[in-house]
């Protein structure tokens, strides 16, 4: 999942740190005072999130957990992940310092995507509708996120398919994984506190819209 | 607030299933056996089959190319004494490098352009007894060859310290529960870090942030 230094061109690099700076200035200015705590407590969930291994057959994957931190934070998943990746590739040498830019934007934005897809449903629906979408974004943001992987090896004069075909089977147990959790997260949330949701923020002053 | 504080539970949970979390990186291990470079590339849970092997040598150029078989093993026949720079890169866009030096491998080959090999080859000539020992040596009647005895020294010290590097390596690439910790450390600092600025900023300039959320 994380894409390591040097195997990336740069010109992808570049486009996916513009988009991933983008995406950080975003998530910042939607940060207010209220959200940190939970804000870093979830970047503290990423960040250990990919010590869960699964091993099947000849590969080995992690949890990445981006549908969950993108259905709670919405575009704050950035500023999150950003300070989890850092220190994933200091601490534990996954993906690498230069190749930052890109896995921020792989991870993160399939997660703000599904925050925006499902939110409506989380916010208005009956709890198991809100659960079924939590469901669909945690399965979904993982799906995405191999997906864009592929795409950058792909640009970088990978053979995509190749690509794409290795990282998604081996992330199928992931997502259904990651659905099922989000799913749990979700429904607990709700009937626990609902606030917590993008829902109840929806109608305070300090909206998560952009 | 409630609700905030069971996610540190939920982590502090996880934490227990990681106490001996092995990175989820590529990791490289190769050694010399005489000419030929033995090497093998895993995750912690499995193999890369079929991954891109490049040889480089110390100064970029590319010395050769294979790939690995489905245990993730591979094999390259060093042709110069240089350090041999091999890195391997999966299809899903993991890559390492391990090094496998100069000193590892026959001084017969030729030496490198640009690695420390002539000096090498010309320490291994003298460094053993350079006062001209006798050029055999005899035992028990027969008389073995000095070069002979030194290459199979070399071999087998070689084949006893193998183990030894390889646990070594595997014990560098490990994660440590103080990494992890540290981690969650760094993140809840930096995060205290934006409050406080965002304190700050709301001191300086009270109407600001009433502003901004209104703004909204």
């Amino acid at each position: 999942m994380h894409i390591a230094d040097g195997v990336i061109a740069a010109p992808v690099i570049a486009a996916t740190s513009v988009a991933a700076v983008a995406g950080l200035g975003l998530g910042l200015r939607t940060l207010d005072s209220e959200r940190i705590p939970q804000t870093a407590v979830l970047s503290a969930t990423f960040f250990v999130a990919s010590l869960i291994h699964i091993t099947i057959g000849p590969s080995s994957v992690h949890l990445i957990a981006n549908g969950l931190i993108g259905v709670l934070l919405g575009w704050a998943a950035f500023p999150a992940m950003f300070v989890g990746l850092l220190l994933q590739s200091v601490l534990f040498g996954f993906g690498g310092v230069t190749v930052l830019g890109v896995n921020l934007f792989n991870i993160a934005a399939p997660a703000v995507l599904c925050h925006f897809a499902v939110r409506r449903f989380i916010a208005q629906g009956s709890p198991s509708t809100a659960a079924l979408a939590g469901g669909l974004a945690g399965a979904g943001a993982v799906g995405l996120t191999v997906l864009l992987v592929a795409l950058s090896l792909a640009l970088s004069g990978r053979e995509f398919l190749v690509a794409a075909q290795v990282t998604v089977l081996a992330h199928l147990p992931v997502m259904a994984i990651e659905g099922a959790v989000t799913a749990a997260a979700v429904l607990l949330i709700k009937r626990v506190r609902p606030d917590m949701l993008p829902a109840g923020r929806l109608v305070g002053p300090a909206s998560s819209a952009p | 607030m409630r609700a905030i504080i069971l996610l540190p539970a939920l982590i502090a949970l996880l934490l227990l299933d990681v106490g001996t979390a092995v990175a989820h990186r590529l990791n490289v291990f190769a050694y010399a056996e005489g000419a030929t470079i033995v090497g093998s590339a895993y995750f912690s849970g499995g193999a890369p089959a079929g991954a891109d092997v490049t040889v480089y040598d110390p100064g970029g150029t590319v010395l050769g190319r294979t790939t690995t078989d489905a245990e993730g093993a591979f094999t390259f026949d060093a042709t110069v004494r240089t350090d041999h720079h091999i890195t391997v890169e999966t299809a899903d866009g993991h890559a390492a490098t391990f090094v496998v030096t100069a000193a590892e491998l026959p001084a017969s080959l030729p030496p490198g352009a640009d690695g420390p090999a002539p000096e090498a080859a010309a320490d291994d000539g003298a460094s053993p007894q350079t006062a001209g020992p006798p050029a055999q040596v005899a035992v028990a009647g027969m008389t073995i060859d000095n070069a002979a005895l030194e290459a199979m020294i070399l071999r087998t010290v070689q084949q006893q310290v193998r183990p030894l590097r390889q646990q070594l390596a595997a014990y560098g690439e490990e994660i440590r529960l103080r990494d992890i910790i540290g981690g969650i450390g760094y993140i809840l600092g930096i995060f205290g870090l934006v409050a406080y600025a965002m304190v700050l900023r709301k001191r300086a300039d009270p109407g600001r942030t009433a502003r901004d959320a209104a703004g909204r």
